[in-house]
């Protein structure tokens, strides 16, 4: 019987598995985009509310161009996340490399111990110590106000050391010696010796802090209670579909979920490629 | 030693946290006792000052003295945020304000509240706020000290509002105009344990069936089975989200059931939920679901609703007011009839569905800076010309005893339909928070085929029954 099976050539047994995988890939990636096909399509309907069919039979930009009105400041809401996104971005990117390359690279007494706290303090949701964070804000007198969300998002940044430690320990300590030689600090290292060679994890960590704000729901809301003009997107597309304004804002809330996957989307594509190499270099253990 | 050490640190760790959320709630605890020792003082203020009141109205003179000595404490502002749904938020600014509506729904020139209060040193300023009616409460309890100083919300919160202490009492100088002024219905529903909390604003905060006249005479609308019956031959639907306790309760309380609370413990008592009557309920719920299958639609929220009258089948539905425009926009607004509940064969008698009505009120928030002329103003909300305004431009049905006698609204056929219905309506009040999930799990189990004998469904009530009564 192996005689049989062998007759047919390598290359025909190949195509045969290939068309197999195809099909099977196609079936997923079918699956996988359908929602996002739908979310774009019904972004431009020009009928009202939910729809039963799938390709909207009236088309329209509008939907696009009443994204912002008097109830519903889609744009401030929108520059109000991007304002929090890169501000908290750029302190957490620098709390996250500094903490990792301290654990990284310097000897001293809590170090282990260290890495232990941040694991496990890791381990817990951020949203578990909210009523204590909302607190804390209050007292300080800063709540209702987006530099709350920026201390929220960027505070405890540090715990996230994990994964660029990984990577600086992959980085030969000869070069921080050869550097020493030269009479360089702990300080010039990281920023003239380090830095330069981690393009892909930094690229990494920003991307991830970048996109925190984006998507973060339970601690605005929180936050910012009913003080609309400080809305982020995805607090204020949420209330653009409550009972009393489901139907007439339906459509233009797709139209927003677009937008805001456009800045993301396009940070994403340009800096793709070193965002795989971060997380894989960050991934193997030298 | 090493895994000692880090067994330590990580049960040091793990108090820390523990500490950490505890700090977080009696943080909020101190908040709460804060709030009660301000409903006091600010409950007691104005009662106290007015002194023995009478059912007569107090005089514009006498509320804007009141206005003036909170205004005077505050520099000779006043400055009042109030919370109001998306729908409403222009309305109350035009009311507050003395605007009208771009399209003429409603005019307040010349008579709004700042034209009728107006007083000498005294600077309104006034923050309307988007929040929505149901989530008020849940955010008034938050935090307090952010919330509006005036909000509408809807009867079904007002409990969870009074336990929390963060809704004050209605000065006494107050209560007698909304007594007189308002349905005895609407009032009660503002009362707990014979205090007034709250000022009545509309009365539609319940369901009816709507239904479609091109497909449905009068006749058919009458009891479940000719309604289905007709739908069948037609080739239409019907739907009643069974799976949601707010309408299945409705068939519980039409076979003898009834919902009690106690309000110092706050715990419910299901009575004959469990007994037969819960399972005469049930079967009458279940008949419908078993023999008219794929006609009567047992689940479905707005969304659900809009998206199955987009598919051009559904012809009749058991909702709320909110929902008139989208249905007058897909049947036609001469189309769109009102009736109350149908009947249900219950044990082969034909019995009346009832249902829960609530109303939709404004409370003045317990820790408010300007607790009386937050209270003026909650009343002038609600008073009869800002009522008869908001039936005209928002098509908002009225409490108000005269406007409710009067023609206009009268001959209207969903006050109608929700007039018809009050007979059977309760109140909400008896419900708190443990009692929607497990009830909406019944219609849940209804709909998926899971309850096939009594004994099933004697079995379910038990549990259900159970964990709201011990919650």
């Amino acid at each position: 019987m192996t005689q049989v099976a062998g007759e047919k050539s390598y290359s025909q047994r190949q195509k045969t598995v290939n068309i197999v995988v195809y099909i099977i890939l196609t079936v997923m990636a079918i699956i996988w985009l359908l929602p996002i096909v739908w979310i774009i399509l019904t972004s431009f309907s020009g009928e009202s509310g939910p729809q039963s069919h799938f390709i909207p039979q009236k088309w329209t930009f509008d939907n696009y161009l009443n994204l912002a009105n008097e109830n519903f400041p889609y744009w401030r809401w929108f520059f109000n996340t991007l304002f929090v996104a890169i501000i908290s971005c750029v302190i957490s990117t620098l709390f996250v490399l500094m903490t990792s390359y301290t654990l990284s690279r310097l000897r001293f007494k809590w170090r282990k111990k260290f890495l232990n706290i941040g694991l496990i303090l890791g381990m817990f949701p951020g949203f578990m110590a909210m009523a204590a964070t909302y607190a804390i804000i209050e007292w300080i007198g800063l709540s209702q106000s987006l530099f709350a969300l920026i201390l929220v998002y960027s505070a405890g940044a540090g715990m996230g050391y994990q994964i660029s430690k990984g990577f600086f320990d992959t980085i030969s300590h000869s070069l921080d010696e050869a550097a020493t030689i030269d009479g360089a600090n702990k300080n010039t290292i990281f920023w003239r010796i380090i830095l330069p060679l981690s393009k892909p994890i930094l690229v990494y960590t920003a991307l991830t802090t970048f996109i925190g704000p984006w998507v973060d729901f339970i601690f605005v809301s929180y936050i910012m209670k009913d003080n609309r003009d400080n809305y982020t997107v995805a607090l204020g597309l949420q209330r653009m579909l409550e009972r009393e304004t489901f139907v007439e804002n339906y459509t233009t809330f797709f139209a927003g979920a677009v937008v805001v996957a456009i800045p993301i989307t396009l940070l994403f594509i340009k800096m793709q490629k070193y965002y795989v190499e971060g997380v894989t270099g960050g991934a193997v253990k030298g | 030693m090493v895994s000692k050490a880090k067994k330590t640190t990580a049960l040091l760790l793990a108090a820390l946290m523990c500490a950490g959320a505890f700090a977080g709630c009696s943080g909020n605890g101190s908040n709460t006792n804060s709030t009660a020792s301000g409903t006091t003082s600010t409950a007691s203020g104005p009662s106290a000052e007015s002194g023995s009141t009478d059912a007569a109205a107090p005089t514009t003179e006498q509320m804007v003295a009141k206005i003036k000595e909170e205004a005077s404490a505050n520099g000779g502002k006043v400055e009042i945020k109030v919370w109001a749904p998306g729908g409403d938020k222009n309305f109350v600014k035009a009311a507050l304000n003395g605007d009208k509506d771009k399209n003429g729904a409603y005019d307040f020139t010349g008579k709004g509240f700042k034209d009728i209060y107006k007083a000498d040193g005294v600077t309104y300023d006034f923050k309307v706020v988007e929040v929505g009616e149901n989530d008020a409460v849940g955010k008034l309890t938050e935090d307090p000290t952010k919330a509006a100083d005036v909000f509408q919300f809807p009867t079904d919160t007002l409990l969870r509002a009074q336990q929390a202490k963060a809704i004050a009492e209605v000065p006494s100088l107050l209560q007698g105009q909304i007594k007189s002024e308002n349905m005895e219905k609407a009032v009660e529903a503002t009362q707990i344990d014979g205090k007034i909390y709250a000022y009545p604003m509309t009365s539609d905060n319940g369901y009816i069936l709507f239904y479609d006249k091109a497909t449905f005479s009068e006749d058919d609308v009458k009891t479940f089975e000719g309604l289905l019956d007709k739908a069948k031959e037609k080739g239409a639907t019907v739907l009643m989200s069974i799976d949601n306790a707010w309408y299945n309760a409705g068939f519980f309380y039409a076979a003898g059931c009834d919902i009690k609370l106690d309000t110092s413990t706050n715990k419910m008592t299901l009575e004959k939920f469990s007994g037969d009557e819960g399972v005469k309920a049930v079967n009458a719920m279940k008949s419908l679901v078993d023999n008219y299958q794929n006609v009567f639609i047992g689940t479905g929220d707005d969304a659900a609703i809009a998206t199955r009258l987009a598919d051009g089948k559904l012809k009749a539905v058991v909702t709320g007011t909110w929902n008139t425009t989208n249905l007058q926009n897909t049947w036609g607004a001469d189309n769109v009839g009102a009736a109350k509940l149908p009947t249900v064969k219950m044990g082969g008698t034909d019995t009346q569905v009832h249902s829960f009505g609530g109303y939709k009120l404004i409370g003045v928030n317990s820790q408010s800076k300007y607790p009386n002329t937050s209270a003026i103003i909650a009343s002038y909300l609600t008073g009869k010309d800002v009522q008869e305004q908001r039936y005209k431009g928002r098509n908002l049905i009225p409490t108000n005893k005269e406007l409710r006698e009067s023609d206009e609204v009268k001959s209207n056929p969903i006050v109608e339909a929700i007039d018809a219905q009050q007979e059977f309506a309760h109140s909400q009040s008896v419900c708190t928070q443990a009692f929607w999930e497990p009830i909406a799990s019944i219609g849940t189990d209804l709909n998926n085929g899971n309850l096939k004998s009594d004994d099933d469904i004697k079995k379910a009530l038990e549990t259900q029954v159970k964990s709201v009564e011990n919650a």
